[in-house]
């Protein structure tokens, strides 16, 4: 004799279970079947949904900020790659009244230290926060940028020190592997501007003319706007002596 | 390599969500479901027993519901908070949990091995009655058995960030003109 209990087949199992459903419930078989047919969610699940919902509408409708801040780093980033620095710069800033993101930070720090319209610490500020992660995140973002990085980074970090011979060493250092970087040929003339400015010292100048002419023949368009603004930022507007 | 129960436990509000998904589609087509499991701490984490298809249609709609009904659900929870997370880094703890749910949810969207097989068996006798619809069921099986076997290597994963991350980084770059 065996011991093994038989398994009940599918059908056996469905009539057990339309027969409990029939009893608790107090329906005949058609009943049940009509009821399992649109057999309702649970009320944990549908409370749960419900919450779910809710939060979700919640986040809806803080959302159109950061929709807006997003679309405004979208077309500062296709700004500065067709480089519009002006026009990146006042996205990036309207972007930054709305939302503290880090990548619109960083954007916007090196987007100014590239056009010379920066004081050390606000630079510094901004395109030293993100962390190391999401720098690399911004590279992956805009490869125009990526390569000048290291020197831009440690060249702001030296100007916010008020150390310019090393911002200029570290700039210089960047141009000695990538000669024609636009991002470190700007910045160094806008750091050369910055330290004649504030020391006085003609050697300075001088290397802000050379620089400048440098930038001329390989970015003519760009140098000319950058060199309006340090005039206008740096030397009341007039020719440096 | 981390045991499927505890990815499944992690990552069970989108358990709940697949199994919805078929449940909706018995609902849709009237199949009486006798058995839902929502989610537990076993393999499989969550199943619905229901009256056999009467159709091919049905056979295809409910395997495949879980993969419409959790991409959209991870979408729909991810889309106020996706810029914040991904493209501005602004996340507050509450979008991140916003966050969590819809990759949850979206890790869960592909039908498991059984209903891969079960649409693949119904596949086939729908082909030997002559219905032309179940060529389309064939390379979504394949797709499935696809996913399923890169689920080794985090394809689930992979799919639910990459739908969640998708659909709102598309509209900001259609505002922004890029």
């Amino acid at each position: 004799m065996s011991t093994q209990t038989e398994q009940p087949t599918f059908d056996e199992w469905k009539e057990a279970v339309l027969a409990e459903y029939g009893q608790s419930l107090s329906m005949d078989r058609e009943q049940v079947l009509a009821y399992l047919a649109k057999r309702p969610y649970p009320p944990k699940i549908r409370f749960a949904a419900l919450i779910v919902a809710f939060v979700v509408i919640l986040a809806l409708v803080q959302s159109p900020e950061y929709f807006g801040a997003a679309v405004q780093f979208e077309k500062a980033k296709r700004a500065v790659r067709t480089e519009h620095y002006e026009a990146a710069i006042g996205l990036l800033q309207a972007a930054d009244k709305t939302v503290d993101s880090p990548k619109v930070n960083y954007l916007l720090g090196k987007t100014l230290l590239m056009t010379g319209d920066f004081d050390g610490y606000d630079v510094l500020r901004r395109i030293l926060k993100p962390t190391q992660e999401q720098v690399e995140q911004i590279k992956l973002i805009d490869h125009n940028l990526s390569d000048a990085d290291p020197w831009m980074m440690a060249a702001a970090k030296s100007i916010n020190g008020k150390d310019y011979p090393r911002a200029l060493t570290e700039l210089r250092n960047g141009l000695d592997i990538l000669p024609s970087s636009r991002a470190l040929n700007i910045a160094a003339v806008s750091c050369f501007a910055v330290a004649y400015a504030k020391t006085h010292d003609r050697e300075y100048l001088n290397s802000y003319r050379r620089q400048l002419a440098e930038c001329r023949k390989m970015f003519p368009t760009q140098t000319r706007t950058v060199e309006a603004k340090l005039r206008k930022r740096w030397f009341g507007g007039k020719e440096p002596r | 390599m981390i045991p499927g129960w505890l990815v499944a436990l992690v990552t069970f509000p989108g358990v709940i969500v697949h199994e919805m998904g078929h449940q909706f589609f018995c609902r849709r087509y009237g199949l009486p479901v006798y058995s839902v499991c929502y989610f537990r701490v076993g393999n499989p984490a969550g199943y619905v027993i229901h009256e056999p298809t009467e159709s091919y249609r049905q056979s295809f709609w409910i395997s495949v519901g879980p993969l419409i009904a959790n991409t959209l659900v991870a979408i729909a929870v991810c889309f106020p908070v996706a810029i914040s997370v991904l493209t501005l880094q602004t996340a507050t703890p509450y979008q991140w949990v916003l966050a969590w749910l819809a990759v949850s949810i979206g890790m869960h969207a592909f039908p498991s091995g059984g209903d891969a097989k079960n649409l693949w068996t119904r596949s086939k006798e729908a082909r030997s009655a002559g219905n032309m619809a179940a060529y389309v069921g064939f390379p979504v099986v394949v797709f499935i058995r696809a996913a399923n076997l890169a689920s080794m290597l985090w394809f689930d994963a992979v799919y639910a960030v990459a739908v969640v991350g998708l659909v709102p980084n598309l509209v900001v770059r259609l505002l922004a003109g890029v």
